[in-house]
């Protein structure tokens, strides 16, 4: 399907809240989810429902997928150059400047979906935010609770200055 | 929220990581150490790929070091780090002249020259209780800066430790076979060693550092018959600081 034969068709996509988007097949196809689902089914009317994703999830992710429909479509191969790079651009920055469990779904959405430049500048983003921090700044920013005993961090002091194998 | 991240996007972040980083975070709760802290091939691959990302000229992979009953096995990635790079003081004191640590991969840790002394064992007292046959599988102590009355043999105790358990664990009658196998295996184990002190050494020190630790050295006693001129310019030298008065008079005339 070449990309001039697809413009202007639409396809629906219905959130898990039954909230539908009509969406531009190259739009809908950053996803490699959604682009074998429609070339496997072809021409429909039928919306595709999306049961993991809400509405105001896939609105954020396709705001995401129409800024970049004009990206390459990246291949496995170059898995490892992309995430080399730690750069986030200026406009995903921003576009991923939101409230921490929006990012967290951004990521699980983008999993689900097969938007793998969406998922890597997720991470980046998280990753981001743990940089530098010590294990409790980590524990505030993403409220995890401190699951171990004092025997055993002390226990984890040892091994992480392997004070056992001496 | 983080922490139901399912594991595979966990790994794509962690992936980012510096090593240091993958330290702070294997410590902050269970889930995340249980992620990063076995040498699990998930937690390799995650704490490699930080490697390489973060430390492209840490390009070489973990030493073979590690001896087993049944072999040889790879350094963890989390221990190859720690040595080369996220360990900046002796292992054992404050010391933090990296000029005054070396890395001894025999015994795998990264100290300064007195915290060593109190590791290791000399030949002669070493030869009591321990079998005679085993010896030859110790790796003597390298020669290093900064260490007074050397003795010809020195060994690291942790190390005759372990090879004196292991050897009691085998039976009589597979002594030779054990003895045999050991063999070649120290001979690689040398081998390694060797390879990766020069690796260390280019990748830890730059010139200038090379040249201060080689000052260290000369300094050693030992050293001091081997290195033509170089007791004729100390004693010189001392005389010369041991009579000042004679150094003062000579400067006023």
């Amino acid at each position: 399907m070449t990309s001039e034969s697809s413009e202007g068709k639409k396809v629906t996509l219905k959130s898990c809240d039954d909230v539908e988007f009509k969406v531009e097949i190259p739009v809908a196809s950053r996803s490699i989810l959604l682009k074998n689902m429609i070339e496997d089914v072809g021409e429909t009317d039928q919306s595709i429902p999306l049961p993991n994703v809400n509405e105001k999830v896939l609105k954020k992710v396709l705001e995401w997928c129409q800024h970049h429909v004009n990206d390459p479509q990246p291949t496995n191969d170059d898995d490892d150059s992309r995430r080399r790079n730690t750069e986030i651009d200026d406009w995903d920055q921003r576009f991923l400047n939101v409230e921490q469990d929006m990012l967290f779904e951004i990521i699980l959405a983008a999993n689900y979906l097969d938007i793998k430049p969406l998922l890597d500048i997720g991470c980046k983003t998280v990753a981001n935010m743990i940089k530098g921090k010590s294990p409790e700044e980590i524990r505030n920013t993403f409220n995890i609770v401190n699951d171990f005993t004092p025997e055993e961090e002390e226990q984890i002091r040892k091994e992480n200055e392997w004070a056992e194998d001496r | 929220m983080a922490i139901e991240l399912p594991p595979e996007i966990l790994m794509i972040i962690f992936i980012y990581l510096t090593p240091s980083d993958l330290y702070t975070i294997s410590s902050v709760c269970k889930k995340f150490r249980s992620i990063l802290w076995p040498k699990t091939e998930i937690s390799q691959h995650i704490w490699r790929k930080s490697r390489l990302h973060h430390i492209p000229f840490l390009n070489r992979s973990p030493p073979k070091l590690c001896t087993t009953t049944s072999g040889t096995e790879v350094m963890s990635e989390q221990q190859y780090l720690w040595l080369m790079i996220i360990c900046e003081k002796c292992q054992f004191c404050e010391q933090k002249d990296k000029i005054k640590l070396t890395l001894y991969w025999e015994a795998k840790f990264y100290c300064c020259s007195t915290c060593l002394q109190k590791r290791t064992i000399s030949g002669y007292k070493l030869i009591q209780g321990f079998p005679k046959v085993l010896i030859k599988f110790l790796n003597e102590l390298p020669k290093m800066p900064g260490v007074a009355n050397w003795e010809p043999q020195l060994y690291f105790e942790s190390e005759a430790k372990r090879l004196l358990e292991e050897y009691n664990q085998v039976r009589e009658y597979e002594r030779d076979a054990w003895i045999e196998r050991k063999e070649s295996i120290t001979k690689e184990t040398k081998k390694e060693i060797k390879i990766y002190r020069e690796f260390h050494s280019e990748f830890k020190y730059n010139f200038r550092e090379v040249a201060r630790k080689m000052a260290l050295e000369i300094e050693a006693e030992d050293y001091e018959d081997k290195i033509m001129g170089l007791k004729e310019f100390k004693n010189f030298y001392c005389t010369q600081l041991a009579t000042p008065s004679k150094f003062i008079k000579h400067t006023k005339v």
